[in-house]
């Protein structure tokens, strides 16, 4: 590490060595306490058993605030010819020269307290993915947007020639000439109620909720208290209308009382919704897409259009029913941590259009893959014996299950169900079963243009995957035995970024031929 | 998938211990089983329990022979499908499975880096396994085991990615 920037400034007046903001050390503490917080609440609620334990908590709390104080002063950062230089650490200090080239995401995020009193995170990310390169909590606003303009006015430069062979080329060089940002999507209220009503936010959050307080001894028995007594009643009610055989009055009851749940459901996750989406504006500025949203926290994400690896276009039943559909994708290095919608890791782009007409969506797709025309894909269906394949496949898993059943049945003579039962449950199953491999058969299909691979399939949500072939890191045929006997094989793409426990695109139940006139024609384009 | 392409593929030879120590390695692992219940047998006659201890004994000696077996077939089958592949300029292909077979194409332009690793049975045989990376996610690494020293070597060379930045 050499300390020449020092004396060698890149342009005058920007190797100034800047701190971080004078309140960084109140978010550094709150973060902590943040952590603290359960446990204190609980605490607190469940009353004062023995008040010295509290006493104890200050002495390390005390130290930790003084630490992050003194960490907090101890970062600073300048900006140096063609690269930031960072330092940081208290008693071991590291010295990081960043060069702006290696920059490849700029996100800010901000909770309530940050915009409360004017102030932001900004975090900095490489094109390795992982660890961010810097994380500077908190800076000013006005200082956050001035670095990084800075940062990405040497950016564009130095990109460029980074990525000669890109496809979408023509595009990126008209769009880098004008700065100025172009709106591509918002999102009115309405649309963003509509995106609650539609997804499961909701649901995912409750389950959340109990995964956190259950492991919890305190927190479980603080829930006990609060939920005890209307559990109790609602319990007595149905139990009393068993007693006295009031059926209808038992059956209306039980339906109002899922309707209730399903509707406070639907209603929390319209709440999620206009907390994670309000405002949600995605720009295009020059190559690179930024996407803001959020009310209390407001997050700001961005990434360069050729760093996007792989789109997928997903549309629950009831979206279809709206005219709606989601526009997600996978940025190279951003490695998914959490799945879920709605639970995304912070500052990553992993959304194009959280709710979108497939007008619109395929209108964004067109400015990511000029190459693609969307109504005129050529849709080829799956192989005809993938119904088989689809069938043979649950019945794989069926079998031994209701062998199982019947066996248990056997062993509990008393609960032995009847003969007629079991026929009636599993011919239900056996044609659910059929009906579901039919219909996902009849959806499934593929398209290959010139650059890109389109496969979609689902039958509740219907899902579009699409990835450009020059794009493609891997390419994989797999195929078990049932597989071969039917002549069938799988087509398992891989690129960079996404989810590590799914593949970026599966084609199932393809035909030999298909798969090697795909593949020939994949092969030739990675 | 076999069709033609513009360069024709250079079988890369696996080393036949390959094959060797994959049909003890397999025979071992599933004699576990049969292992086990002879063990239990061992620990019975002991503690002198009043279990039936020759048909105990009998099945253990069963399912170990049947797993021994079954596992030393298992490992010479997947050696003789065992397959690697050079394809000139575009990439390598590895032939793999018995029951789940994967035919994974690495491109050569895609690779990030190499390595050859040896353990103590591969140094005495003169053996080595190429690790090749992409940088893709899921199926990042690719293993080609079994390989004459001589021969990892050199096809790390001649695969070694030369023009970085080539793309994103």
């Amino acid at each position: 590490m050499s300390e020449a920037g020092h004396s060698a400034p890149g342009e005058p007046g920007a190797a100034v060595q800047r701190r971080l903001h004078p309140l960084s050390w109140l978010f550094a503490i709150g973060g902590v306490a943040r952590q603290l917080l359960l446990p204190i609440l609980a605490y607190l609620l469940l009353g004062q058993r023995d008040s010295e334990w509290s006493v104890w908590l200050i002495g390390p709390l005390g130290l930790y605030a003084l630490w992050a104080v003194l960490h907090t002063r101890s970062f600073s950062y300048q900006v140096l010819g063609s690269e930031l230089l960072v330092r940081e650490g208290l008693l071991d200090r590291t010295q990081r020269h960043i060069p702006f080239a290696r920059i490849h995401n700029i996100s800010q995020q901000s909770h309530f307290f940050h915009r409360l009193l004017g102030v932001t995170v900004l975090r900095l990310d490489s094109a390795a993915g992982g660890k961010p390169e810097a994380v500077m909590a908190v800076l000013s606003l006005a200082e956050a947007a001035r670095l990084e303009a800075v940062l990405r006015g040497q950016r564009a430069e130095g990109s460029d020639e980074a990525a000669p062979a890109e496809p979408m080329q023509a595009s990126q060089s008209a769009a880098l000439g004008s700065d100025s940002a172009r709106v591509l999507l918002t999102l009115p209220l309405r649309e963003i109620v509509l995106l609650g009503l539609s997804s499961n936010g909701g649901m995912l959050l409750v389950g959340a909720f109990f995964g956190a307080v259950m492991p919890n001894d305190q927190a479980r028995r603080l829930l006990g208290q609060w939920l005890g007594a209307p559990a109790r009643a609602l319990g007595r009610l149905f139990i009393d209308d068993m007693k006295d055989h009031r059926w209808l009055h038992l059956l209306m009851l039980g339906l109002s009382a899922v309707l209730t749940a399903l509707l406070l459901m639907r209603l929390l996750s319209v709440v999620l919704a206009v907390l994670r989406y309000h405002g949600f504006r995605l720009e295009l500025q020059g190559e690179r897409l930024l996407a803001s949203h959020g009310l209390s926290t407001r997050v700001r994400a961005g990434a360069r259009l050729p760093r996007l690896q792989r789109w997928e276009l997903s549309a629950s039943w009831l979206q279809r029913r709206l005219g709606r559909c989601r526009l997600a994708v996978s940025v190279a290095g951003d490695t998914a941590h959490q799945e879920s919608e709605g639970l995304g890791p912070a500052g990553q782009f992993s959304e194009m259009a959280p709710l979108a007409t497939p007008a619109q969506a395929q209108a964004l797709l067109h400015l990511c893959l000029p190459g693609l025309n969307w109504r005129a894909l050529a849709w080829q269906r799956l192989g005809r014996p993938s119904l088989r394949r689809l069938l043979y496949g649950q019945w794989r898993l069926a079998l031994p299950l209701g062998l199982v059943l019947l066996m248990a049945a056997g062993l509990w003579r008393d609960w032995a169900l009847p003969w007629w039962g079991i026929a009636v449950v599993s011919a239900t199953l056996l044609t659910a079963g059929w009906l579901y491999a039919r219909a996902w058969v009849a959806f499934s299909a593929y398209a290959l243009t010139d650059d890109v691979l389109v496969f979609r399939s689902g039958v509740f949500t219907q899902r579009w995957v699409i990835v450009a072939a020059s794009r493609v890191q891997t390419l994989r045929f797999s195929s078990n035995a049932l597989d071969r006997r039917l002549g069938l094989v799988h087509l398992q793409l891989d690129t960079q970024g996404g989810s590590k426990l799914q593949r970026a695109l599966d084609i199932p139940c393809l035909e030999r031929a298909q798969a090697v006139a795909l593949h020939q024609r994949l092969w030739r384009r990675v | 998938m076999d069709h033609e392409l513009s360069s024709p593929p250079v079988l890369l030879d696996t080393l036949p211990e390959l094959g060797r120590y994959w049909r003890f390695r397999y025979a071992l692992l599933l004699a576990i089983p049969g292992g086990a219940l002879l063990l239990l047998h061992l620990l019975m006659s002991l503690r002198r329990s009043a279990v039936d201890r020759p048909v105990l004994l009998g099945i253990g000696l069963a399912v170990l022979a049947l797993g021994a077996l079954l596992g030393w077939w298992y490992g010479a089958r997947r050696h003789a499908l065992y397959r690697a592949e050079l394809r000139e300029q575009e990439g390598v292909v590895l032939y793999d499975g018995v029951w789940w077979r994967s035919e994974v194409w690495v491109p050569m332009a895609r690779l990030q880096h190499l390595d050859v690793n040896q353990g103590p049975l591969d140094r005495r045989w003169a053996m080595a396994s190429l690790s090749l990376h992409t940088a893709g996610t899921h199926d990042h690494h690719t293993r080609i085991d079994g390989l004459p020293q001589a021969l990892a070597h050199s096809l790390r060379e001649r695969l070694l990615p030369r023009h970085r930045g080539e793309h994103e």
